[in-house]
């Protein structure tokens, strides 16, 4: 090889040599110690091996105030790039904790937007992996500034692709809107962290002495906030639980999320559900078992699984395709649906909705919360974003009324004329306005007010609107329940109806978008 | 050891108690039955441990978030 050849070659090698080192040995092993991995072991990790094309690796910073100039931050502290995951294209930047703490600057900000500007353009989904001590405060304006690259790139991405957040390390301070406005977050036990601030500044703004792990850890989200959608143990969990994730999404919203072959039978019958669900409408039960009695090998991938409990999301697959599950959870507060309860579906609902998912829900619910704390806290707002997001959802809808479904429940989880394109209900489903007692003291209060024996006539005018409405025949012979079907068949019947929803199409009046009560 | 404060989920009238103070508890266990919106709704333990404190009697009415009870695990 001639001289110069090698030279420039070897130059290459050892620049590029620099760059995978991120910030050297020390660093590299103070981040193992905390029981992390470095940004390079996780994309190693993520993608199928060997698939991995970096992009930007030698860009660099252009500061020059506070001795910048003389710094080397590997990859501006930010790993960014695409690979293939099951054989399948995803962008990724993963930010380098070791390298100047991984902190958000302006060309940071830069090869972050710009892979996902890249991901939208390319239809891929975009993975980010967070692990960053804030602000690169030395750049000033050009740091905040780039905030804004990021929110616009991934904002005018959302919808196009689905994007997801892994927290494996902190991400404080403006960034930390960054997770929450992707389609899922991914958050580290012991080593993600998210908040708008850290304690220190929240100590020194406000009083309050708070340590970080209580302010900013998983349960302050995936409990308390709602905004962590999955708990993982340690980062190669967090990366396993993203692919898995991954494997029930289509790469983009012009696509069909991807149908493969579960060995489950799609007609299977299935009486172990007469024992799963009791008969009794005020005694609770776990709809999880329900849910994986119905679904393909009983394989459920609960999201939000801590968060308004009383609400079940999640993906599962029926004749081997991804479905959106939305059930009430009669086990916690009855199943009854409050305002995060139902912030939590309407969400979720329109993420389906985006990529082409179908929705299969499942009533168990006795109302939308009432009294003074939810309606105060705007149950009315809260609750119909649900009925937005079901009625303009053009993805295949079915619903299956179990047991009970009252009232506004009952249109806000899907009926017949708020979205559903089929609803079938078990013979034990009471489906109407409201309960009995209340509905027969209303209408008949004169009459029991002034009867020989009040107790008498309640009793018998209670039982008379029992029998005429408390039960699936009276919606069903309108026509708002398709059919009332055996527990045992309900499998078999959710996936012929998907089957004839399959290419089902819709087209509406050209608008910009509802004004959904946000 | 740490503390856990049971809180109600949502408001209502305590139907019955299942445990008593001192009590030990397995995650998972009923605390006690809160009826609310037409429905029996049981309390759960969150974590295994002691009954520190119980904090409400039946009839007694409770808000969302009041604690119910307090787990010394």
């Amino acid at each position: 090889m001639e001289e110069e050849w090698k030279s420039k070659l070897e130059e290459l090698a050892s620049r590029r040599q620099r760059i995978q080192e991120m910030g050297g040995a020390a660093a590299v092993e103070a981040q193992h110690k905390e029981g992390k991995l470095t940004a390079r072991e996780r994309v190693e990790y993520f993608f199928d091996e060997g698939t991995f094309t970096e992009i930007g690796a030698f860009v660099k910073n252009r500061t020059t105030d506070f001795g910048m100039d003389k710094k080397e931050i590997a990859a501006e502290g930010v790993v960014t790039g695409y690979g293939r995951v099951n054989g399948r294209l995803v962008m990724t930047a993963a930010e380098d904790y070791t390298s100047m703490a991984g902190t958000f600057g302006e060309y940071h900000a830069k090869k972050f937007s710009k892979a996902i500007d890249m991901a939208k353009d390319m239809r891929i989904p975009f993975i980010s992996m967070n692990d960053s001590g804030g602000a690169r405060l030395q750049e000033g304006i050009d740091t905040l500034q780039g905030y804004a690259w990021l929110f616009q790139s991934q904002i005018l991405a959302s919808g196009i692709i689905p994007q997801m957040s892994l927290l494996l390390g902190p991400c404080l301070g403006g960034q930390a809107y960054h997770p929450v406005m992707q389609d899922f977050v991914i958050q580290c036990r012991k080593t993600g962290f998210m908040g708008i601030a850290g304690p220190a500044f929240v100590k020194t703004q406000t009083g309050e002495d708070i340590d970080l792990a209580s302010l900013c850890g998983w349960k302050a989200h995936a409990v308390k906030s709602g905004q962590t959608h999955i708990v993982a143990e340690d980062d190669k969990d967090a990366l396993g639980k993203a692919k898995e994730l991954l494997s029930f999404l289509p790469q983009n919203n012009t696509e069909r999320p991807p149908r493969i072959a579960t060995g489950d039978d799609a007609e299977r019958r299935d009486p172990e559900l007469y024992k799963l669900v009791p008969p009794g409408q005020s005694v609770a039960f776990d709809m999880h078992k329900v849910i994986e009695r119905l679904v393909d090998n009983g394989y459920f991938f609960e999201l939000l699984k801590d968060f308004a409990k009383n609400m079940i999301i999640g993906f599962a697959r029926m004749a081997g395709r991804p479905i959106g599950v939305v059930a009430n959870q009669p086990n916690w507060a009855g199943g009854v649906i409050d305002c995060d309860a139902a912030d939590k579906a309407a969400r979720f609902i329109r993420f389906c909705d985006l990529f082409n998912i179908p929705l299969v829900n499942l009533h168990d619910v006795p109302g939308y919360m009432i009294g003074s704390r939810e309606d105060w806290k705007g149950i009315l707002r809260h609750g119909s974003k649900m009925l937005f997001a079901f009625i303009d959802a053009t993805v295949p809808k079915v619903s299956v009324i179990l047991r009970k479904s009252y009232a506004g429940a009952y249109l806000g989880m899907c009926d017949k004329d708020t979205g559903a394109d089929f609803v079938f209900a078990w013979p034990i489903a009471r489906v109407t306005i409201v309960g009995a007692e209340s509905a027969a003291s209303v209408i008949f209060a004169r009459e029991i007010r002034t009867a020989e024996n009040p107790d008498e006539a309640r009793a018998a005018r209670i039982q008379e609107y029992r029998d005429r409405f408390e039960n699936p025949y009276k919606a069903a012979e309108r026509g708002y329940v398709d059919d009332v079907i055996d527990p045992a068949d309900t499998r078999r019947i959710i996936n012929r109806a998907l089957d004839v929803l399959e290419n089902k199409t819709v087209t509406r009046p050209w608008r910009k978008y509802s004004n959904i009560t946000l | 050891m740490a503390i856990e404060n049971v809180e109600a989920p949502m408001v209502g009238k305590i139907l019955r108690v299942e445990v008593a103070a001192g009590n030990q508890i397995a995650e998972g266990d009923p605390i006690c039955v809160i009826e609310s919106m037409k429905m029996e709704n049981f309390i759960f333990a969150p974590v295994s441990g002691t009954i520190k404190e119980l904090k409400v009697a039946p009839h007694q009415v409770v808000q969302a978030y009041d604690v119910v009870a307090v787990i010394e695990y």
